[in-house]
């Protein structure tokens, strides 16, 4: 793996300044002020002369485009369903096999079912069941008094059902499957046991548990979803549920392979409540912020951060990030004015914008303190760990997840004797020569400088002119083919980053990654670079990414796993 | 010790693992096997792991004139009752370890790094593949036991194979219900108790009805993530039925109902409940291997770096920081509390010992002296080792914190007669004094090839072949 080279002679560098915004910022308008002079195309001045392409070269990696995998429900789509379908409380999380991830993000794909997991599924499926059993006739109702008639009842509630269960109308076979172990309980047990057997069966199907996509042909084969198939993705995706009555007529109409009536359908579901959690757990994944509530604060040190604070910190940044999502321009992430704020996040940060309890929006001046996702305190912590600071850990944060830079791991065996830490020089001098190594500086190398950007932040995530008696050196320079810029600070770098080519073709991607489950390659580039100029052309707003996305051909179709031949 | 909160009355153990009254492996053994067999009990293997490394220089022993004289450190004194049974492995060196070495500890292997929380093994761990040559032996092949939070995203110890970890369970109510068969053995009425056992299989057998036709629309790689599960689903059948036939015989203490509040986080993932939460795991553990309900258990005592773990309940332990920053305290001089929490986990060790042993089995030996069981560390030790010599071009001692070198290895219990125990063995160092000075030892490979050797497999490698294999010398009888 190897980073973009910096031999290109085209050095631009960013003489940019820390120009408060207007607060009133819309998606359409200029954000920020730079020698490249125009808002939307501020990649572009860089590349005079060159092919105008939003993504940078090496950018994508190489290869063929790796299927979307075979997954099962997570634990939030099988806590939903139950909820939604059964209208029952869904069992706790933990109740459910683990969820992992897949490229970054919640899934289950590529984890293999163990006995373990297979009995948690088991476990809870029963328990829904029996909890089930003193409210099954209005589930399941009926007056029948003999057993062709209790299956019919059961037949119509499969039939009613299935469609929500399943994802598409339950087959012939899976009628007979399910009666048939009904008919088999009710020799021994009463109606209402048989027929909670029947809900526990379909909770156990692996037709209910795995997310049917199309295959069977050659491994590379481009397969088209049919309409049930885009109904339940998209459901899944934007909902984290199963598809709701009117997304499942228009898939029994056949509708959904088309792309303007799927456009109807997206704009419809967009527009739900229920799209917050999704949005929320796309950047908790991407930006780590599930780590937040949970965060342990060494209270020796940082006496003045109240653990109870955790959950507002959390809920800053998860507003904020929505925020940009639903309604602003993407570039604002890392840059604007806007403040959620309660009381008490108010008075940790001292700026006086709120006196009120719950945590809201609230406009004010860009400032070197605060100005965006890297001065917001809750997520700064997430990187800290238990030292004065970390640069190292936060610099790599903005590589690997901000400009979806490839870094290795550590080469295996290699035992570096690291030097003895020198004293009273400051961090970032510690950490210059603590990995001044050649086996160290080629991955350091990439991340260092972007953390020591941030040094003003200390552990807690707020600021500090010095790190005790020692001078702080925030200045730090970058020549890149996505990131040219020669900044002092964590709000000229923030600026760099809403300007850089980079940070904007890794936002495509990681929505890319989110929405289809697969990450993108150079054989998609030209697609990508479409998608690039759209989410330009869209003021850079990240709902209208996400709806391209899934209108494209290939969110409604799913290429066959395994090598191809 | 301060008094451990939340200890509820129906927490309180009932029975004891030490009272079963018939050994099921005898049972099923006799029919098929010679007499000679009648009463060899068979091997067992638990691994005890716990994360972040050790304080070496108060971790290890003296050594005294031989391997059998030597006085036991500050760390390892609460072990001190079980010393005939102990053999200190010193010296061994995770050799592709690079951080996440629980992924390694067990595999041999590095890890291939998808990034967080995806470090996945390159191999099967040692723990499995012992699991997977006795399966059908017993009713669970193998049983893995978290405490809290057993993983916090930073790699597993137990893997089937390369990249497929197997997730320890945290929540002993939820163990003690797949021991007793989805609880169905708890239920003293009879009739109820056969009409939920027959639920129960009625309706795995709907998703192993050969009748479906979901796999038959799929293309190879899907059918072999269904076929996964169905074979999963196929061994929950098999727990059942075996399980139905083991506990008539055997008593597996009962560890009450889950206190969990619904709606909240539950009562296994508090963090001041780990002491509780040790003491039933420990007890379900020996339960399972003095009934053999399964002969491999592996007792995760913490996560990768300790996850967030603190200790209100450890003496002289302030709360200012969790396990993982303890372990880094050490690189700054200060060794106190990473000394007193591993000593808090060796006395720990200590009563799962004494539960090994006060089980004895037909032939009149002991559960301990049947079992090998193996003291694991994600790491070797922290900061600067004063034992070690000087590094020759610093001219200070090596700072090896969270390093794969001088592993805190212990092993416990004769493994059936295959083990002499009561020893310390301390292997040797390389040769240049550049690499001493780092610490660099064997491989610990050859230490899973020796367990797999102790528990009568023929094996003479584990893991990266790229390292000299071979065993841990003399430590075989």
């Amino acid at each position: 793996v190897s980073w973009p080279g910096k031999g290109v002679s085209l050095c631009v560098a960013l003489a940019l300044t820390a120009t408060a915004c207007n607060t009133e910022t819309t998606p359409n308008r200029p954000l920020l002020t730079g020698s490249s002079g125009s808002s939307n195309t501020a990649g572009s001045a860089n590349h005079a002369g060159a092919t105008p392409g939003p993504t940078p070269e090496g950018f994508l990696p190489e290869g063929a485009p790796r299927s979307a995998p075979l997954r099962r429900l997570t634990r939030s789509e099988y806590r939903n369903l139950v909820r939604d379908v059964l209208e029952i409380d869904p069992p706790p999380e933990y109740a459910l096999p683990e969820d992992w991830t897949n490229a970054g993000f919640r899934s289950t794909a590529d984890e293999l079912t163990t006995v373990a997991a297979a009995t948690r599924y088991l476990d809870a499926a029963l328990d829904i069941g029996e909890r089930l059993l003193p409210t099954i006739h209005d589930l399941m109702p009926c007056s029948a008094s003999d057993l062709a008639g209790e299956l019919a009842c059961i037949d119509g509630w499969l039939t009613s059902f299935g469609p929500r269960l399943f994802r598409r109308p339950m087959t012939d076979e899976e009628h007979a499957r399910f009666l048939a172990a009904f008919e088999q309980a009710r020799a021994s047990e009463t109606y209402e046991q048989s027929a909670s057997l029947v809900v526990e069966a379909v909770l156990v199907a692996p037709e209910l548990l795995f997310i049917e996509l199309p295959s069977g042909g050659k491994p590379g084969d481009v397969l088209p979803l049919d309409s049930w198939q885009v109904a339940a993705r998209l459901s899944l995706l934007l909902w984290d549920s199963t598809p709701d009555e009117a997304l499942l007529a228009a898939a029994e109409r056949g509708e959904l392979t088309s792309r303007a009536a799927l456009a109807k359908q997206v704009g419809r579901m967009l527009e739900d409540a229920r799209t917050h959690a999704t949005v929320r757990s796309f950047f908790d994944d991407w930006l780590g912020l599930a780590k937040i509530p949970g965060l342990a604060a060494d209270p020796e040190s940082y006496p003045y951060l109240p653990r109870e604070l955790a959950a507002e910190l959390a809920e800053e940044t998860r507003a904020y990030s929505e925020d940009v999502f639903q309604q602003r321009d993407f570039r604002e992430l890392f840059v604007s004015g806007r403040r959620f704020r309660s009381a008490a996040l108010s008075g940790y940060y001292g700026d006086q914008l709120s006196q009120e309890e719950g945590v809201i929006a609230h406009d004010a001046e860009i400032s070197q303190q605060s100005f965006g996702l890297l001065s917001q305190a809750g997520f700064l912590m997430t990187l800290a760990h238990a030292e004065p600071s970390s640069p190292i850990h936060r610099g790599a944060f903005v590589r690997r997840k901000l400009l979806c830079g490839r870094l290795p791991s550590a080469p295996p065996g290699v035992l570096v004797p690291l030097p003895e830490l020198t004293t009273g020089v400051s961090k970032r001098q510690n950490i210059t020569e603590h990995t001044a190594g050649a086996a160290c500086v080629g991955c350091h190398g990439a991340f260092n400088d972007l953390g020591f950007a941030l040094e003003h932040f200390d552990i807690a995530g707020t600021w500090r002119d010095s790190q005790g008696k020692l001078a702080i050196d925030t200045h730090v320079s970058f020549d890149e083919p996505g990131l040219r810029a020669d900044v002092d600070g964590a709000l000229q770098l923030s600026q760099a980053l809403a300007n850089s080519p980079s940070a904007r073709a890794c936002a495509v991607q990681q929505l890319f990654t989110f929405a289809l489950e697969r990450i993108p390659t150079s054989a998609e580039q030209a697609w990508f670079d479409q998608l690039g100029r759209s989410f330009e052309s869209s003021g850079f707003s990240m709902k209208a990414l996400l709806t391209e996305l899934v209108l494209s051909d290939e969110f409604r179709s799913r290429i066959e796993p395994g090598a191809p031949p | 010790v301060k008094e451990h909160r939340l200890v509820s009355r129906r927490l309180v153990l009932r029975g004891s693992a030490g009272l079963c009254l018939a050994l099921p492996w005898l049972e099923s053994a006799l029919p098929r096997n010679a007499r000679a067999q009648e009463l060899t009990p068979p091997k067992r293997l638990l691994v005890w792991t716990q994360p972040n490394g050790t304080v070496i220089d108060r971790w290890a022993p003296t050594a005294g004139a031989s391997e059998t004289e030597f006085t036991l450190s500050e760390i390892l004194e609460p072990l001190e009752r079980h010393r005939a049974d102990l053999v200190v492995v010193q010296n061994l060196m995770q050799k592709d370890a690079t951080g996440h070495q629980y992924v390694t500890s067990l595999t041999g292997y590095d890890y291939l790094d998808l990034g967080t929380p995806k470090y996945l093994s390159k191999g099967v761990s040692l723990d499995q593949y012992v699991a997977q040559q006795l399966a059908g032996s017993t009713p669970l092949a193998s049983l893995e036991l978290g405490v809290c939070q057993a993983e916090d995203g930073q790699g597993a110890v137990s893997w089937s194979a390369a990249g497929k970890s197997v997730v320890a369970e945290a929540s002993p109510f939820r163990v003690y219900a797949r021991l007793m068969g989805g609880g169905i053995s708890t239920v003293t009425d009879g009739t109820e108790a056969a009409r939920l056992l027959a639920h129960r299989r009625s309706v795995i057998d709907t998703v192993l009805d050969p009748l479906s036709e979901l796999e038959k629309r799929l293309g190879s790689e899907d059918r072999a993530a269904i076929d996964n599960y169905l074979e999963s689903v196929r061994g929950v059948e098999r727990e059942l039925t075996e399980l139905q036939t083991r506990l008539g015989s055997c008593v597996v203490p009962d560890v009450g109902a889950d206190p969990s509040t619904p709606g909240q986080a539950p009562w296994w993932q508090d963090n001041q409940n780990v002491p509780a939460l040790l003491t039933l795991q420990r007890k379900l553990a020996v339960a399972a291997l003095t009934c053999d309900l399964t002969r491999v258990v592996t007792l995760t005592v913490a996560g990768s770096s300790g996850g967030l773990r603190t200790f209100d309940y450890i003496d002289g332990v302030s709360q200012r920081l969790d396990w993982h920053g303890f372990s880094h305290e050490v690189e700054k001089g200060s060794d106190h509390e990473l000394t007193q929490i591993e000593k808090w986990h060796a006395e720990q060790l200590a009563l799962l010992l004494d539960d090994l042993k006060a089980v004895t089995e037909p032939g009149g030996t002991s559960l301990l002296h049947n079992t090998l069981v193996l003291s694991n560390n994600e790491y070797g030790s922290n900061g600067p080792v004063a034992s070690l010599p000087v590094d020759p071009t610093s001219g200070q001692p090596a700072n090896l914190t969270h390093q794969p070198q001088l592993m805190p290895y212990l092993l416990f219990g004769q493994c059936g007669g295959a083990i002499k125990t009561g020893r310390n063995l301390v292997l040797p160092l390389a040769e240049t004094a550049l690499e001493r000075s780092q610490a660099h030892g064997y491989s610990h490979t050859r230490l899973l090839v020796s367990i797999l050797n102790a528990l009568g497999f023929e094996d003479t490698a584990f893991g990266n072949p790229a390292h000299a294999q071979g065993t841990v010398p003399g430590l075989l009888t």
